[in-house]
């Protein structure tokens, strides 16, 4: 039997990292209980050692699974049991296509300041538009821009001013 | 029946002037139109039309402003169910059966069961609020710190049922939640926790920017990476945009029962309107039938009526403790207190007697409003459910804008945007391994309520623990509370007893 | 963060416009959601500024959280030497500041004006044994711990009140049973249904609970009785204590003298139009105007007694 770390295994990981890293965190924070007699630092206490416990149970969980007698049953199992490299693979996944997205998004929160709401919004919806696939990109990039250079004149109309390209401007 | 009379003699005949009519008509669509962008919740779209109704008489104004609020909340479960993106905390729940049954191709059926839940909840509640206002507001506030945080522990141990296939994945969903509801200043003490220096995380993680971290830019992630090539466009119709006998049949229950837990949540100084819609979408899970329990989680029409319901009984029922007694117990309801401000109207106790035309108009502007905004919903449905039918790359795009300007919009800053993106790709890492959603949600909600009730009872009764168990109404919430965590499991080992 | 605006508004320019040396465009923040005090107090200058005919058109700009701090900070950096920009704070800033580490401070800003106050109230459920200020703080003497306070959020006006309250009493801050509720609603049904001993908040908010009947009013906070309010003071019940709960506008760093004078001279003339007036007498504010340098002088002192009582109630970290 070869070992794998399966993709659910790096999660629960990450959820006890997470609890301990909390746990640290929870040192900064004064336990004062005054009349109460529990403080601040209680309820945090117990999510941190929940999230510690669950973690944990859910790494045997996955270790059981991944015995000898389970191995062969696929089905269920088959989206855990992947390579450590691949760790997030679930049929075909096209990381190209979460890069795109996750790139607009975040050069949206960049460029909102630069450029106004109306360009980044804009850059933003055909982005996402790219990463689904989209067959028409240049009918999709006009749609963008329409559907952003219009959600900010409502705003606007609405008093809600949202970053413009040049401050009153109308884009 | 004193209050029936006052109603009618004096709320109808004010409300049913042409002038008033146009001022709800008015109201119930400003209300929808806004309502319907993300992020613009009710709170912030009364806010806005304040300024709008400063050239209208008192009643008049007041009568707008009621539709404005119910407009408002119509909205937001539009786009939860169309676009799988909440305006607004109360309607997160709907979003999950909601939106699964317009990918089905069934967003008419969902959306009209809002729309007449919504209808049936506002009006019955009107007619609570109306006979029985002063007699709940009483008894509301016999219900302290401790029967608030045992009504809390009901919601964990409702939603604690419901988790799934996998009570460990449910868990750890929870637990998520609750963490990050750790996040910001803990109010009895004033001390700041997980903020790590940063000012924007002060007051916590808005609640909108992580529904729609989760839904909408979780599920754009999660189609982008694995769905690209299964399927071209979502069903956008199938079938009538109507509800089909069947809808109906399974509707009016999870409506009524909806309403019989929204609204009393409304009226308590704690209550909210999340709480009931969490427990409710757990009542109706809980007791479908096997057949429909199967449709859960894929589109179960129970799941959108009875949380909607709750939602706006629960809505109309923070209109109690306001009317009568001067207490506003959301936001919305606290800028509907400086509404009434600006005409120097006070609600509270003297507000039947000072101004009796002006609260019976009200109330009897709620009942039209309610009709109004039916009326108003049921035509838009089939123009809604159009919007499904745009090429699915371009949707998406729609919603991940609608998503980031819901989260920027009000505080214009950056930061959320990126907590946008990061919850975004913890939604997309808790699909792609199959966790469930909804735990999070509550423990984001109701955890730091929870927590904050405890300890408040706790320094008010000094830290004696017994107050949960002397206190009469908390033990008995205390003692459901137990039920539903032991009976079932008990039942399934009887039963497995009884077959074997 | 360098982008401007949450401008909302601009619905209340419909006011009469009179020409002369007048400001184009003005900016007011808010540093809250929309409808809250810091927000009213925003809009309310901003159409008496206009109905003034000073100033042509009004942006007010929210930007909500930590107490008014993140909004200062904003203001801060993006206007700094701008004289058409105003930011409103108050009593409330000033104990926030205090007890979230904040980077920014009263030091960055340029006090114009103290526009108005309010007073708290201290008021206990009818049922209560309490029947004035002594027999309360005979009580809290004698079992601080039974004495439940509530008020507004930990650190803010309502708290310092107590805990001042608390000093006179000869009891340590420290042992004070204060339990905090944030916005309002929460507090006064608490106080209605019995569930705390007394509670803390600015009059206006619950001048309809005490003529109802249904609280009963031991004290306000002012330093003398207000002839139309039959509620004695604290302070000639034996407690001296003397608490308002104020809200002003600040300009940004950077302006020279002139531009300061120049816009005390505006806030002043708005303050005193019918516009101003009129909401005023609405919301009950006690007018406190008070600019320049004395405005300095008392919010100095504002901060050196804030500072103090946070400390000795050991929040903030």
């Amino acid at each position: 039997m070869i070992k794998r770390v399966s993709g659910e295994q790096w999660l629960a990981f990450g959820i006890i990292l997470l609890g301990l890293f909390m746990a640290w965190q929870l040192q900064d924070i004064p336990n004062d209980a005054g009349y109460a007699g529990i403080g601040p630092r209680f309820f945090p206490s117990l999510v941190v050692t929940g999230l510690i416990v669950a973690g944990g149970a859910l790494l045997m969980q996955r270790r059981h699974s991944n015995g000898p007698d389970t191995i062969l049953s696929d089905g269920e199992n088959d989206a855990a049991e992947v390579e450590a490299e691949d760790e997030f693979a679930r049929g075909d996944a096209d990381w190209r296509m979460f890069a795109i997205a996750s790139g607009s998004l975040i050069a949206h929160m960049a460029l909102i300041g630069l450029v106004g709401f109306t360009l980044a919004g804009t850059l933003l919806c055909f982005g996402i538009c790219r990463a689904l696939d989209t067959r028409r990109p240049t009918l999709d990039l006009v749609l963008s821009f329409a559907l952003a250079l219009g959600l900010f004149h409502l705003f606007k109309t609405l008093g809600l001013n949202l970053p413009a390209l040049i401050p009153g401007g109308v884009l | 029946m004193e209050s029936l009379n006052a109603l009618f003699s004096l709320g109808f005949a004010t409300a049913l002037t042409p002038a008033n009519l146009l001022w709800a008509l008015l109201g119930c669509t400003l209300g929808t139109a806004i309502g319907v962008l993300p992020g613009v919740g009710p709170a912030v779209t009364v806010a806005l039309l304040l300024p709008v109704t400063q050239s209208v008489d008192p009643t008049g104004a007041l009568i707008m402003l009621a539709g404005v609020y119910y407009g408002a909340m119509f909205g937001g479960s539009t786009t939860s169910i169309l676009l799988n993106t909440p305006g607004e905390a109360g309607s997160i729940v709907s979003a999950l059966e909601g939106n699964k049954m317009a990918k089905a191709g069934r967003a008419g059926p969902a959306l009209s069961t809002a729309a007449i839940g919504s209808f049936v909840a506002g009006s019955i509640a009107t007619v609570l609020l109306t006979l029985l206002a002063p007699v709940i507001a009483g008894f509301a506030l016999q219900l302290g710190p401790v029967e608030t945080f045992a009504l809390m522990m009901l919601t964990f141990a409702a939603v604690s049922a419901v988790l799934g296939n996998s009570p460990l994945k449910g868990f750890i969903a929870l637990l998520l939640g609750l963490s990050m509801g750790l996040i910001g200043i803990e109010s009895q003490s004033g001390q700041s926790r997980f903020t790590f220096g940063l000012m924007p995380l002060i007051d916590g993680i808005d609640i909108v920017v992580v529904a729609m971290g989760l839904f909408a830019i979780g599920e754009t992630l999660y189609t982008a990476t694995y769905e690209n090539k299964i399927s071209g466009r979502i069903e956008s119709l199938k079938g009538s945009f109507w509800m089909s006998k069947d809808d109906w049949k399974r509707s009016w229950k999870p409506w009524l029962r909806g309403t019989a837990i929204g609204f009393p949540f409304g009226t308590l100084p704690a209550g909210g309107t999340e709480m009931p819609t969490f427990l409710s979408y757990s009542a109706e899970r809980k007791l479908a039938n096997p057949e429909t329990q199967k449709q859960f989680g894929k589109g179960a029409i129970e799941g959108v009526a009875g949380p909607e319901a709750a939602n706006n009984a629960a809505v109309t029922g923070t209109l109690v403790p306001l009317l009568t007694l001067g207490i506003p117990t959301s936001a919305t309801a606290a800028i509907m207190l400086s509404a009434f401000q600006q005409y120097n109207i006070v609600p509270g106790p003297l507000l039947f007697d000072t101004n009796p035309e002006l609260v019976w108009g009200l109330i009897a502007s709620l009942y039209i409003g309610n009709v109004m905004l039916l009326v108003l919903n049921l035509p838009l449905v089939g123009l809604w459910v159009q919007f499904l039918k745009v090429p699915r790359p371009l949707l998406y795009g729609g919603i991940v804008v609608l998503a980031t300007m819901g989260a920027y919009a009000l505080r214009q800053s950056w930061f959320d945007l990126m907590l946008l993106y990061i919850i975004g790709v913890l939604g997309f890492m808790m699909r792609r391994f199959d966790f469930p959603v909804v735990p999070l949600v509550v423990g984001l909600i109701v955890g730091p309520m929870a927590e904050k009730h405890f300890r408040r009872a706790m320094s008010i009764h000094q830290g004696d623990l017994t107050v949960f168990l002397t206190h009469p109404i908390s033990l008995a919430i205390l003692v459901v509370t137990a039920a539903i965590l032991i009976v079932p499991p008990l039942m399934k080992r009887r039963q497995k007893m009884l077959q074997a | 963060m360098k982008l401007k605006t949450l401008l909302v508004s601009c619905l209340v320019a419909l006011a009469p416009m009179a020409a002369q040396a007048q400001v184009e465009q003005f900016k007011i923040m808010a540093p809250a959601n929309p409808g809250g005090g810091f927000d009213t107090i925003a809009r309310t200058l901003g159409e008496a500024l206009q109905a003034s005919g000073q100033v042509k058109s009004v942006v007010v700009e929210n930007k909500a959280g930590a107490g008014g701090a993140i909004g200062m900070a904003q203001f801060v950096n993006n206007e700094k030497g701008n004289p058409n920009a105003l930011l409103v704070a108050g009593a409330v800033t000033v104990g926030a500041l205090e007890t979230n580490k904040s980077p920014v401070n009263f030091g960055m800003v340029t006090p114009i004006s103290r526009l108005m106050g309010e007073f708290n109230v201290i008021v206990v459920p009818t049922a209560s044994p309490y029947k004035s200020i002594k027999d309360l703080m005979a009580a809290y003497k004698a079992n601080p711990g039974a004495v439940s306070i509530g008020g507004g959020s930990a650190g803010g006006i309502d708290h310092i009140m107590a805990s001042l309250m608390s000093e006179k009493a000869g009891v340590d801050p420290d042992k004070l049973n204060y339990i905090p509720f944030a916005g309002g609603g929460e507090g006064k049904a608490a106080v209605l249904g019995n569930q705390i001993a007394a509670y803390i908040s600015g009059y206006g908010e619950l001048a309809d609970l005490i003529k109802a009947g249904k609280v009963r009013a031991l004290g306000i906070s002012a330093a003398t009785r207000n002839p139309d309010i039959p509620v004695p003071t604290i302070r000639e019940q034996g407690t001296d204590v003397v608490v308002y709960n104020w809200r002003g506008v600040f300009a940004p760093p950077g302006i020279n003298a002139a531009q300061k004078t120049q816009l005390i001279k505006m806030v002043e003339t708005a303050v005193k139009s019918p516009a101003w007036k009129a909401k005023a007498e609405k919301f009950e504010w006690l007018d406190m105007l008070q600019s320049g340098d004395s405005f300095q002088t008392f919010l100095n002192e504002d901060i050196k007694r804030t500072a103090v009582t946070v400390k000795k109630l050991k929040l903030g970290n």
